[in-house]
């Protein structure tokens, strides 16, 4: 049996026009025939704003060409860097903004959680904005009514229902924001790194009604830079790169796919393409532990080297290097600076950095580094390689701390006295 | 159930038709916006809705002094506070719609780029909202009659196709205005200037008997003319001028449909502009 389609997108783009910045003449004379003339200006420049038709230089392609479909009941991934087009194609899908070229057919009712807590009225209490927010979201009166109990339970803010809003704590209304929309009676569901907001008990209760919403057989769109709840909620995924589709397939091959080329523990540094830096001196190779082959696995507890050669032709150069270990959602973590310890040795082209024991607990983590001299930045490679860290034994007796509780293991003592 | 669910999204050029359905699907958005800018307006207000009583009686005040008194403005035989109040009523509940609905886009410009909804909603519930100061302002106008010893009788029901024609005039032209100040900020600081030009351009200080004859036909095109000698007529039961009414009608109703498509084809755009 096939299942039907909920979302059919074809050749989708979207082009935005980039204002053009506009020219100040040097001269008094010259601002003051300006400013009879800028009205006219003003209008063409304005009007062009929303006239796409001309295929001119000053067009910004956010969506080119980008095609897929999705089944009823699956969950999807959308994932790419900031200004890949990941926003831009939910909103089109939930009809904020027209597409240029293409089409969409949806198959359902649909709803979008693109900013959790829009059209909130600081006047209004809980209660009422509950009623404006659903229905804003495309809810009937009598719908809110139906699920109104629920919402209010699972935003746990039950006693301050019928407080104004503008006395509520930025925490309060993301619960009662996320509340709300986590109970759109929907088919399909626009979810944009709404995860990302609230204290890590809310934002585990959030991932745990994206799956009861996801089980219950909705269709979901989930766009979001932390590639864990991507992983956990999407068995496919896409990936968008400056606008385009480059890959869809299994979540885990897409994500690998965007974390970079290769994650060889020897990651060939050359054409990197997040690389920056003037160059003068460059990371010529870095291995950690010593770099066996195949994916990098560490374990929690564990000893980490980090080796690191540099290709410096400066011989009266100090190098500084730092090296940054962030969690997949982009949380920095660790950073480890040569510069703690002093200056290097003039010209030096080799430093190891070395951890006794692995504070990371179980997940994935991504390494940055960055080079400089004297305050010049010569080379620096943002989230240059992914390491996979496994439960480990940290405390030397089999147990080991679970990864929703915390990225740190440190070591640490109990005593009954 | 599943065709009707289907949505179909693709690029649109040019002028489309309005889509009632989902206008009337979001009825209950527009009911909990309205409810919600009345109660906005209000709070951290000491006199709260005491301005809505206050706001048509000083007007009358300050206009039966200056025009009544000062200049000496005929009134049609009516006291002259009584004749301006008939007029200050409605004219304040066109102004209001107009204002209001005008910016409502662009004071909601967050909510625009956030979230689907039909944005037709948000001028009408901007005006719609203020329908409790009109309601306030007419009971005023009720008991000043009953004041001074005029009693409502049938012909006061003419008000009735005259607040519709205010509304069909108001609401077209903010729709109009509302879609412009989108991409046009200068519709801000022009609307008040438009609100006064359509303020002498009425009835509302001066009687219609002023007006050169010659351009009276010209005049009354404008659909608040004929509102206004409507209300009068309805409030003082002389009988209605409909040489002023019937032209305001044609009016009304056209810049009504055009303010309605003309709105329609430029909403698909708004959150890209706002």
């Amino acid at each position: 049996m096939k299942p039907e389609r909920a979302i059919i997108v074809q050749n989708l783009s979207k082009a935005y026009r980039i204002g053009s910045a506009q020219n100040f003449p040097p001269t008094l004379a010259g601002q003051l025939i300006d400013t009879l003339r800028s009205p006219l200006d003003n209008f063409r420049r304005i009007r062009s704003m929303s006239n796409l038709d001309k295929q001119t230089s000053d067009l910004h392609w956010a969506l080119r060409d980008v095609s897929f479909e999705v089944k009823k009941g699956e969950v999807l991934g959308i994932i790419g860097k900031n200004g890949s087009g990941k926003s831009t194609l939910l909103k089109i899908l939930s009809r904020i903004t027209p597409p240029t070229d293409g089409e969409i057919d949806l198959y359902g009712k649909t709803s979008s959680l693109l900013e959790i807590g829009t059209g909130f009225h600081p006047e209004l209490t809980g209660r009422e904005n509950i009623y404006m927010n659903g229905t804003l979201l495309g809810m009937k009166k009598r719908e809110v009514e139906k699920q109104l109990d629920e919402i209010i339970d699972f935003s746990g803010i039950t006693q301050y229902i019928d407080t104004p809003v503008k006395f509520y704590s930025s925490g309060m209304k993301v619960r009662l924001g996320f509340s709300i929309a986590a109970f759109l009676n929907t088919d399909i569901l626009f979810v944009d790194e709404v995860l990302a907001v609230g204290d890590l008990d809310f934002q585990r209760k959030c991932l745990g009604q994206m799956d009861n919403i996801a089980d219950s057989g909705k269709t979901i769109l989930f766009v979001s830079h932390d590639m864990s709840a991507v992983q956990h909620l999407c068995k496919r995924s896409v990936l968008l790169e400056n606008g385009q589709l480059i890959a869809n397939g299994n979540t885990d091959e897409v994500i690998s796919k965007y974390v970079g080329s290769s994650f060889s523990t020897e990651t060939t540094l050359e054409n990197h393409p997040n690389r920056k830096g003037s160059g003068s001196i460059k990371i010529k190779k870095i291995e950690m532990n010593k770099g066996d082959n195949g994916a990098l696995t560490l374990s929690c507890g564990e000893e980490i080297i980090i080796d690191i050669w540099l290709d410096n032709p400066l011989k009266d150069s100090k190098p500084r290097v730092d090296v940054r270990i962030d969690s997949s959602s982009g949380q920095r973590l660790i950073w480890l600076s040569s510069s703690i310890y002093g200056e290097s040795p003039l010209g030096a082209d080799r430093l190891q950095f070395k951890i006794e024991r692995n504070p990371l607990t179980e997940g994935q983590y991504y390494i940055s580094i960055h080079l400089s001299n004297f305050g010049e930045v010569c080379d620096w490679i943002p989230q240059l390689m992914r390491v996979d860290i496994s439960a480990g034994n940290p405390f030397g007796n089999g147990k080991s701390i679970p990864p929703d509780q915390s990225k740190m293991a440190i070591p640490f003592e109990i005593n009954y006295p | 159930m599943e065709e009707e669910n289907k949505t179909h999204i693709k690029a649109q050029k040019g002028w489309a038709e309005i889509p009632w359905k989902e206008i009337w699907d979001y009825r209950d958005l527009l009911y909990f916006l309205t409810i919600r800018n009345l109660k906005a307006r209000y709070a951290q207000s000491i006199l709260g809705t005491g301005w809505a009583i206050l706001q048509p009686l000083l007007y009358m005040g300050i206009f039966t002094l200056v025009f009544g008194k000062f200049a000496q403005l005929d009134s049609d035989g009516h006291p002259y506070a009584l004749f301006t109040l008939a007029a200050i009523v409605p004219w304040s509940f066109f102004s209001a719609i107009l204002t209001e609905g005008s910016l409502s886009l662009v004071q909601q410009a967050p909510m625009l780029s956030k979230v689907y909804f039909p944005r037709i909603v948000l001028p009408l519930s901007a005006g719609l909202a203020k329908g409790w100061e009109f309601m306030i302002g007419f009971i005023i106008l009720i008991f000043s009659t009953l004041f001074v010893g005029i009693f409502p009788d049938i012909d006061w029901l003419f008000f009735i196709p005259m607040v519709f024609l205010l509304g069909l005039t108001a609401f077209g032209l903010a729709f109009i205005l509302a879609a412009l100040a989108i991409q046009f900020r200068d519709v801000k600081y022009a609307l008040p200037f438009l609100i006064q030009l359509l303020f002498f351009a009425s009835p509302i200080v001066y009687s219609t008997s002023i007006v050169p004859e010659s351009i009276l036909p010209l005049y009354a095109f404008n659909p608040m003319v004929g509102v206004i000698e409507g209300f009068r007529a309805a409030f003082f039961h002389s009988p209605v001028p409909w040489q002023l009414v019937i032209p305001g009608v044609f009016t009304a109703s056209a810049l009504f449909v055009f303010g309605l498509l003309y709105f329609h084809r430029a909403e698909r755009n708004f959150a890209d502009l706002a």
